[in-house]
């Protein structure tokens, strides 16, 4: 696990590096404007990074948590939720009001979701609840997404919310970033925390409240630990799918499907095809508009259902 | 008096005839807002069955106080089954349901493109005009664009622009702005490393306020270059009149 980290680490620290020099800007003018690299590749290859870590981790907490290896980020509605208040805010035409505006829409989304939740997890602290709680969640704020694109009038606010909903990294500025990071970062340490949780869970829950586990505590942590990983930076950036489910399934065959093992390389995994991502999507940007949700999702499918298919039978329900 | 009251009876007779005859001629229906326009800048308000109820919007739609007065409708099938309807105008997008049920009834839909070109408005133009067999209105071209060496572009706040051979980017042309984004065809997304590479001296806004106001970068580069918000109502929707209001709109900046 710690070789696996370590190169994970390097190829990212050298991703970091490299995407600060892919962009459309010629080198000349890059040279003139060099408050380019700083005030948006820069923030640009942060949130990107971030948003890959937190989606590869919460991708293995939620795989490792609920035994199942159909968990993704977005089963528990906190997206969802995130997406909800940014689209309300830019069909009311607010989103233009301030430049924290769709993001603090967002979180107000996902507080109120989490609230939710972990009210509910308090009461039935169980992972069938978990799963078909997020599920209702995921539909009913689905569901009020169409209501309100429908009833928009303006069919500017309309493209705005599609586009919006696709997920990008760009164009966001340091101030936002420095707001959104340190949330998620919290949250990063949450999630670290319940690795041992994990390891007694991979015994089976009874074992694990055996061994002194409270569900309701666990619950609760995972929940926050979700909420304030995912929160703030779907609520700037928008859904970027697929990496939550397809990091945690690439890289459990090199921890020996220990859930616990997986966190940091999964964080380290998600981090690199999340920023690997947006740099195709800037590479391409001359040839071809792309969103990096939409290419995380074309690029993830295929190579998903091929390690679906080359697994042995045995080993489907291993995770 | 038996005369006196039966000249009083053909009189109203004559009345109410002719006013079912004024109710007949209103007999065309647009479908949804794009045709509203194109309907409401060519076709005399008394020929109007209806037009959608966007079409009051003045936000978005350029003929709002033309059509206040006018039957509204939104588009649900139970609305566009008067048999008063003898004709549709729909943009190329229509529902095949709802054509499918207005054929069958003997409507007499006409469906216009989207146009993508000044070439293409003045061609969906006459198009519509000699469908409904209306008179030809004033039809002068475009007008031909002033000498100009300013820059400028039009930018969609979701990323999405304006290339050259686009309507908003031939528009710019036509307003005396060299296009900074005309080197691509069609609409694409643009970062903004591209519109600092383009350099524009305007940048004409396509969505209203945006975010990106308050982004550092943005308010630095915008520092010495004017940033115009044209309004929607110009924009959505393309017909003669939309055009020229936009061209005209631009050219009050080019000139400020």
């Amino acid at each position: 696990m710690r070789k696996l980290s370590l190169l994970l680490g390097l190829v990212l620290t050298l991703l970091m590096g490299g995407s600060l020099f892919i962009g459309t800007l010629p080198l000349d003018l890059l040279l003139q404007n060099a408050s380019v690299l700083w005030e948006l590749r820069f923030p640009r290859m942060l949130i990107a990074v971030s948003m890959g870590v937190s989606l590869g981790l919460t991708g293995a907490v939620l795989q490792g948590f609920l035994r199942n290896p159909l968990a993704e980020p977005g089963i528990m509605g906190i997206s969802s939720a995130a997406a909800l208040g940014a689209v309300m805010v830019i069909a009311l035409g607010l989103g233009g009001s301030h430049l924290f505006a769709v993001p603090l829409a967002g979180m107000m989304g996902v507080v109120g979701v989490t609230f939710f939740l972990y009210k509910l997890m308090q009461k039935h602290p169980n992972p069938l609840t978990l799963i078909l709680t997020g599920l209702a969640l995921n539909s009913l704020l689905g569901a009020l997404m169409t209501l309100i694109l429908t009833l928009s009038h303006n069919p500017y606010a309309s493209l705005e919310i599609i586009f919006w909903l696709l997920g990008s990294f760009a164009h966001h500025s340091l101030g936002q970033v420095a707001f959104v990071i340190p949330l998620s970062v919290a949250g990063w340490i949450i999630l670290w925390r319940l690795r041992f949780t994990l390891e007694t869970l991979s015994l089976g829950e009874e074992m694990a409240i055996v061994l002194g586990a409270s569900p309701k505590k666990m619950y609760g942590f995972l929940i926050l630990g979700m909420a304030l990983s995912l929160g703030p930076l779907v609520s700037l950036v928008g859904v970027v799918g697929f990496i939550g489910l397809l990091v945690p399934h690439m890289l459990r065959p090199f921890v020996d499907h220990k859930p616990a093992d997986l966190l940091l390389p999964s964080a380290l995994g998600g981090g690199i095809m999340a920023l690997a991502a947006d740099m195709v999507v800037r590479l391409l940007s001359n040839h071809i508009d792309l969103k990096v949700g939409v290419l995380t999702s074309l690029m993830g499918t295929p190579f998903f259902l091929y390690l679906l298919l080359k697994q042995p039978r045995s080993s489907h329900a291993t995770f | 008096m038996d005369t006196a009251v039966q000249k009083g009876h053909f009189m109203w007779a004559r009345v109410f005839i002719f006013s079912l005859f004024l109710q007949a001629q209103a007999s065309i229906i647009s479908l949804d807002l794009c045709a509203d326009q194109w309907v409401l800048e060519l076709v005399p308000p008394r020929d109007i069955f209806a037009v959608t109820y966007l079409a009051q919007d003045p936000d978005i739609s350029f003929f709002s106080e033309k059509a206040i007065g006018l039957k509204v409708h939104k588009g649900e099938i139970e609305e566009l089954l008067d048999p008063a309807i003898k004709s549709a105008v729909a943009m190329d997008n229509l529902d095949p349901f709802i054509k499918n049920i207005l054929e069958k009834r003997g409507v007499r839909i006409i469906v216009l493109k989207s146009p993508q070109t000044l070439e293409e408005v003045n061609e969906q133009r006459q198009f519509l005009i000699k469908e409904l067999g209306l008179k030809e209105k004033d039809s002068n071209p475009f007008p031909s664009p002033p000498l100009s060496r300013k820059r400028a572009v039009c930018y969609g706040a979701s990323g999405l622009s304006p290339g050259g051979k686009t309507l908003l980017g031939q528009a710019l042309t036509k307003a005396g702005f060299e296009n900074g984004f005309k080197n691509f065809k069609g609409w694409k997304y643009i970062d903004w490393e591209k519109i600092l590479e383009a350099d524009p001296a305007v940048v004409f806004l396509l969505e209203g306020p945006s975010k990106n106001r308050h982004h550092p970068f943005w308010k630095r580069f915008m520092k010495n270059r004017r940033e115009v918000e044209l309004p929607k109502k110009v924009t959505l929707c393309a017909c003669y009149s939309t055009v020229n209001e936009l061209i005209e709109t631009m050219k009050k900046t080019h000139h400020a």
